[in-house]
């Protein structure tokens, strides 16, 4: 069960990181020489017990980096550093970050572009109401499609059981979102 | 066979735990008592005892405060909450489970 502490603790740190890592060295140097202490109570010389712990422990340094690694919050300043250096390379060559951003402009240009073609021509819905009720028909046999005559149109609307009612369009160059 | 092992993966927790219900301590402190319990058995890393006592810490589990040592250093005391006692329970009653089923397979007659 995560606690609100992670939150807490890790914004802590993350507003103030030279008292979270001051905590972190204290605590480890503080632990070392603990252990230094009860070697020397064994009757090693203070030197002898210095290097004894290191040769057990590692570097103190590097007991802290493992310490100080663990949160949320270094994910955070990870993420930052990395922006940091990306926008100092970036700023360091010019010219190949002016053709990495056009690259992108055009990239996301052109598919926007086509997209917003299809979403019109195919997507959109028609301008009527309950336009996802509208259906259209066609009559079609095995040689495909057939033209629809008037009569056709009006005997369909006459037997029509199946929808609420039927329409007649007429396709001619201009406006087509009107019905005619 | 080396004498001294690390600590069984993931049952750092609750030896840190038990060894907090006790009385609060350092880091130091708790790697001491969990090497001299375990008769030596059981070697701690400070590194990895002090990333999990920052993680009990934020799971709720224990409480941290700096003290003033003898020779006027500051060391950091870790205690049991409420909420970590009801964990090193939980934790305790599993582990025995899991132990004891470990155990029957083994004696088992293959």
């Amino acid at each position: 069960m995560p606690s609100w502490r992670h939150v807490t603790r890790g914004l802590r740190s993350l507003l103030n990181r030279s008292a979270a890592d001051r905590d972190i060295a204290d605590e480890v140097e503080h632990y070392f020489d603990e252990a230094a202490a009860v070697l020397r109570s064994k009757g090693l010389s203070a030197e002898d017990a210095r290097r004894a712990v290191r040769l057990e422990f590692g570097h103190a340094n590097n007991v802290q980096e493992r310490v100080r690694a663990y949160g949320w919050e270094n994910v955070v300043d990870t993420v930052g550093a990395d922006l940091r250096h990306a926008a100092r390379q970036l700023s360091r060559r010019p010219a190949f970050a002016l053709a990495a951003v056009a690259t992108l402009a055009l990239g996301i240009g052109a598919t926007t572009a086509v997209f917003s073609v299809v979403y019109s021509v195919l997507i959109k819905p028609l301008p009527y109401p309950n336009a996802d009720e509208l259906v259209r028909i066609r009559h079609s046999d095995i040689h495909g499609e057939r033209s629809f005559s008037e009569t056709m149109y009006l005997t369909y609307r006459e037997e029509n059981r199946t929808f609420a009612s039927i329409g007649l369009w007429h396709e001619t160059a201009g406006d087509a979102d009107r019905p005619r | 066979m080396d004498a001294n092992t690390d600590v069984i993966q993931g049952t750092l927790d609750m030896l840190i735990l038990k060894t907090l219900s006790l009385e609060p301590m350092h880091g130091f402190g708790i790697a001491r008592r969990v090497e001299q319990i375990s008769r030596g058995v059981f070697k701690v890393n400070p590194g990895s005892l002090l990333t999990a006592l920052t993680r009990l810490e934020r799971a709720g589990w224990l409480d941290s405060e700096w003290r003033e040592t003898a020779n006027s250093r500051r060391a950091k005391y870790y205690a049991l909450t409420r909420s970590g006692k009801r964990q090193l329970e939980a934790e305790t009653a599993d582990w025995t489970r899991r132990a004891a089923a470990v155990a029957r397979i083994l004696k088992s007659e293959a």
